[in-house]
Parts: C-alpha cells; sequence; structure tokens
C-alpha cells in the first residue's frame, strides 16, 4: 500500500487528465484548421510570366484617379516562395505615370497555415530577406501609424525600413541605392503589430472559436528616387509620403480585394 | 559484488512508480514525438536529433548504479512544474506554435522525478533530461535569424581569405561568392570572352548552423562524459559554438581553394558533402584538442592528472 503514494497517484492522475486534454483540444484546433484552409479563395502559386504594363489586365490602382499607377505582375520562383512560408502570395510592380521614375512594389505572402513562425513555413521580416541578398539595413521603425481612408479602420500601425542596396545602372555600373520599405500583418480585420501579439491572438481565438482567418504579410517598397534637376536622391520622407500616397489608393482598391474574407460554416 | 548487484535489482524493482509515471509522460508527449520524427527525417539538419533520446537513455544507464542508491525523498515542489509542463503542451495547440509544447517534456521529466524521488535524484538526472533540448527542432523564424548572419559570415570570411591567399573572389549580393579566374562550367561551350566567372553560392545548408547543432549536441555530452568542473564544461560548450562557426569558414573558404585548383564540381555533390563530414571530424578533434589543453594548464606539473581530477571532482 505504501507504493501507492499520494505523490505517485497524484502525479499519475495529472498526466491521465493531461492525456485526453490534449486529444481534446487537438480535435478542436484541427477543426478549426480544416475549415479554414476550405475557405481560402486563392489560387495556389501562380506561375505566370510578367506581363508588361498593363492597366487592363491587371487592377490598375484608382481608376478615378485616371490609373494613376499600372502594374505588372512580378512572379516569384516556387521554391522562394515555399522557403518564405507563404501559400500564396501577390506580388507586383507599380509604375507612377505622373512622376518620372517613380516605381513602387507590393508583396503579400498569405500564410493557411496560419502558425505565425511555426514550424511549417518560415514567415519572416524583411530584414531577413534583404539582408540576406546582400541589402544594409540603415534604419527601423516601428509603429509608424498611416491613415488610409477606407481600409480597416482608416488607420495601419506599420514597420518602416531603409536599406541600402548594392545595383547594376543601365551602363553596367555597379551603384548604391536605399530603398524604403513598409512592412505590416493583418489577420481578418485585424492589423499584428508583432508576432507576439500575434500569436496570443491566434491563441484566443482558437480558445474562444472564432474565426482564424488568413496571415498577410504586406510588404511595399519603393526605391529613393534620383532628383536630377536638383542635384540630389529623394530624401526617405519624400519617399515615404510617394508610398504613402500610393497606398490611400491601393489598399482600398485593390489590395482590399485580394484578402480573403472568412465565413463561419 | 554480488549484493551490489541484488541491491540495484531491488532498487530498479522499487522504481516501478517512476516507470508508471514515464510511460504516462510518453504516452502523452507522443504526438509531439511522432511531428519530430518527421521533421529530423526530412530536414538533413536534424539527423543527429535521432540519437538524443538513446543518449539521454545511456546516460542514465551509465548512472545506473549511483541512482540505485540515493534514498526517495519526493518533494511537493515538483507538482507545479509538472503541471506547468503539461499545461504548456497543451496551451501550444490553440497557439499553433509546436516549440514550447516540445519542450514541455523537460518540465514534465523535472517536475516528475522531483516529485517522487527528490532533489538529490534530480541532481543525477538533469543533465540527460536537458540534454533531450537537442531533439527539438528550433522554430524556422529563429532558425533563419541564426542562418542569415552566419551565412554572411562565412561568406565573408572566405572572400577575405581567398583574396589573401591570392585567389581573386568577389562577393555579391551577401553570400554570393565570384571566383574570378573560374570559367562557370555552363558556359563551356560560348567564346571564351563571353564566359561568365563562376559563381559559388554560400547557401542556407553552408551557413554552418547544421554543424553549430550537431557540435554542440556532441560537446554537450563530451563535457559531461570527460570534465567533472562546471567551470571547464562551460567553457568547452561555449567554446564548441566558436569552433563549429570557425571550421565552417575553413569549409567555405577551402572549398573555393578546391574550385578554383580542381574544379567547380568541387563547389557541390558528393564531394562537397564528403569534405563537410571530414571538417566536422576536424572540428570534433579541436574540442578534444581544447580540453586536454584545459588540463594541461590547468593541472600541476607534479600532480598527476587522475589524482588531481578526483581531487576537484
Amino acid at each position: 500500500m505504501k507504493a501507492f503514494s499520494p505523490k505517485l497517484i497524484i502525479a499519475a492522475l495529472a498526466l491521465l487528465i493531461a492525456i485526453v486534454s490534449y486529444h481534446v483540444v487537438n480535435a478542436k484546433v484541427q477543426k478549426l484548421h480544416k475549415r479554414f484552409e476550405l475557405a481560402i479563395p486563392f489560387n495556389k502559386v501562380p506561375e505566370k510570366e510578367p506581363s508588361d504594363w498593363d492597366k487592363k489586365a491587371l487592377e490598375a490602382v484608382n481608376p478615378k484617379n485616371n490609373h494613376r499607377w499600372v502594374g505588372r505582375e512580378m512572379p516569384i520562383p516556387r521554391e522562394i516562395v515555399d522557403a518564405a512560408g507563404a501559400d500564396s502570395y501577390f506580388s507586383r510592380q507599380y509604375k507612377d505615370r505622373q512622376i518620372q521614375n517613380s516605381f513602387l512594389g507590393a508583396y503579400v505572402a498569405y500564410s493557411e497555415s496560419f502558425a505565425v513562425g511555426s514550424n511549417t513555413g518560415a514567415l519572416h521580416y524583411p530584414e531577413l530577406c534583404f539582408e540576406g541578398s546582400g541589402a544594409k539595413l540603415l534604419g527601423k521603425q516601428e509603429g509608424v501609424q498611416i491613415e488610409i481612408p477606407g481600409y480597416m479602420d482608416g488607420k495601419i500601425s506599420v514597420t518602416v525600413y531603409l536599406f541600402l542596396e548594392l545595383a547594376t545602372d543601365r551602363d553596367g555600373q555597379t551603384m548604391h541605392r536605399k530603398r524604403l520599405v513598409v512592412y505590416w500583418m493583418e489577420n481578418g480585420d485585424r492589423i499584428i503589430g508583432d508576432r507576439l501579439s500575434g500569436r496570443i491572438g491566434t491563441f484566443w481565438k482558437t480558445l474562444t472559436g472564432g474565426r482564424l482567418g488568413y496571415l498577410a504579410q504586406i510588404r511595399l517598397d519603393t526605391y529613393l528616387r534620383p532628383l536630377r534637376k536638383e542635384n540630389r536622391f529623394e530624401t526617405e520622407e519624400e519617399a515615404k509620403e510617394r508610398l504613402v500616397e500610393f497606398s490611400r489608393s491601393f489598399l482600398p482598391n485593390v489590395m482590399a480585394k485580394h484578402l480573403p474574407k472568412i465565413e463561419d460554416s | 559484488m554480488a549484493t551490489n548487484e541484488s541491491k540495484v535489482e531491488v532498487a530498479s524493482h522499487k522504481n516501478w512508480d517512476l516507470w508508471v509515471v514515464l510511460a504516462l509522460a510518453t504516452l502523452f508527449y507522443a504526438p509531439q514525438i511522432g511531428g519530430m520524427i518527421q521533421k529530423w527525417e526530412n530536414d538533413p539538419d536534424y539527423t543527429h536529433a535521432f540519437l538524443v533520446i538513446p543518449i539521454a537513455i545511456g546516460l542514465l544507464w551509465w548512472k545506473r548504479s549511483e541512482l540505485a542508491h540515493i534514498r526517495p525523498n519526493g518533494h511537493w515542489i515538483g507538482l507545479p512544474i509538472l503541471l506547468a509542463g503539461l499545461l504548456l503542451c497543451i496551451a501550444s495547440l490553440p497557439g499553433m506554435y509546436d516549440y514550447p509544447g516540445r519542450l514541455a517534456i523537460i518540465p514534465i521529466l523535472i517536475g516528475s522525478v522531483l516529485l517522487l524521488r527528490g532533489r538529490q535524484f534530480l541532481k543525477k538526472v538533469l543533465f540527460p533530461i536537458v540534454f533531450l533540448f537537442f531533439m527539438v527542432p528550433i522554430p524556422n523564424i529563429m532558425y533563419s535569424k541564426l542562418a542569415m548572419p552566419l551565412q554572411l559570415l562565412a561568406s565573408d570570411c572566405s572572400v577575405r581569405t581567398l583574396n589573401n591567399i591570392g585567389i581573386p573572389v568577389e562577393q555579391d549580393r551577401g553570400n554570393q561568392m565570384i571566383l574570378k579566374n573560374v570559367k562557370n562550367p555552363e558556359d563551356k561551350d560560348l567564346p571564351l570572352e563571353e564566359q561568365r566567372p563562376f559563381t559559388m553560392e554560400v547557401a542556407q545548408a553552408c551557413s554552418g548552423i547544421r554543424s553549430l547543432l550537431a557540435m554542440t549536441c556532441l560537446a554537450a555530452v563530451m563535457v559531461y562524459v570527460l570534465r567533472k568542473e562546471l567551470w571547464s564544461r562551460i567553457t568547452i560548450f561555449l567554446l564548441s559554438i566558436a569552433v563549429a562557426i570557425l571550421l565552417n569558414v575553413f569549409r567555405v573558404a577551402t572549398t573555393g581553394v578546391l574550385v578554383d585548383l580542381v574544379d567547380p564540381s568541387m563547389a557541390g555533390g558528393r564531394s562537397h558533402e564528403i569534405w563537410g563530414l571530414i571538417t566536422f571530424a576536424l572540428a570534433f578533434l579541436l574540442l578534444l584538442g581544447i580540453s586536454r589543453l584545459i588540463d594541461w594548464i590547468t593541472v600541476p606539473i607534479d600532480q598527476p592528472l587522475q589524482e588531481q581530477r578526483e581531487a576537484t571532482g
């Protein structure tokens, strides 16, 4: 009888309850996960060739503004998309027809797995991919508020990065250029400020049986343009203004169409 | 001798409560093991992880006679630790984040041992339990954060080394090494002036993280088995990180030399893998050498090594 100590009984009981609880919670999570997978309306990674600048084939941003920005698809090789941990993506380059040499990149990585930083993918911040390709991080500002009327709550909190890159000009000469990147994550109807809050949100939604939605990492970028007449380059602020102006048309007119809305089944 | 054996037998017979808890813990943790096995099988960075559980069991077996003589003195403090581990594992499910759930086996085992056997017993089995850390794949976000700087470090150092020894190399976009004297084999049909120089990519697999994970795992066992003093265990373990990184730089740089002297095919394929294994073996030998060096520095000349170890141990 001495062998059946209270400590053994309690430890065994705790483990038995934990085994049952684990399987109950796991079944619930799997069910939610399956519902989410079925709800994703995206095609899987597209493998199209880049088209020319086109305002008809692609949604040109803000028709009211006389299609100021025209875009083209920028396909990314599948292995890079897989390595980036994206289940689907959106990648376009836009050209501002009102400003010379104004090109803007829009990249969105969607994750069905919803596991922020899980082992199923390697969703990561821009510093990893940019620094990995040889760029140098010059500055990073978190929690920058941008007002975007008609999108989400009209205001989004983003991280702004400035990178220095090596590039080759038309004459084949190597030169330095700066790239401004605006980055944030979205999950359904909320902006995720950082990974921890994203994870806590996921945890809470699963526990309360809420809609999981998707995870989207959104990255908009542009180079600091050379202003030849003034014999200088754009400042960071000027480039950011240009990017924000683009966002105000792009997000409600194009992006909103591409963010899946998950309905409760 | 016969008396000792019978003591061990009696003691292990009394351990059935521990076996019951261990069996239940294994049952609870089985889904996590299943997920990890998939990762170990599919990711070459974790092939060493297959050995972690057998090594931990082996270390416990090694300590079995010491454990048999420890009087059970379980403490209730083990219960909250056990419960925290169980909760952590369950809570990782809604968060869809495997890492903490997989690490939960450590508090589960520590809590169980403390609850049923007490501190003295735990002290003896703590290392084999904590050693299980090495079987848990690190999250990809952490992996990328580690791998990227290592990749760039390997490229930077290799480019400098190769240029210093007279092999002209240019670094492009972080991890690309352009060997100017070597022609790209893909351009072999083109006229000589149109042939591009060969670009060697320091891929993520060459970041050195694979050898770093395996080396730290191996170093942990090595210091536990070979060293007695805590300071030397910590020193050698920390040095294993530096050795793994250094030898990876050596591997990338020497691959550059082989590409320059022999053939661009040396940058990949079987020869590249074999060279990786050789440098890993060299790294381990270097670590053993460091261990011997510490003995040589710390042990007085007139005192035999064994005596000194016994005195400090």
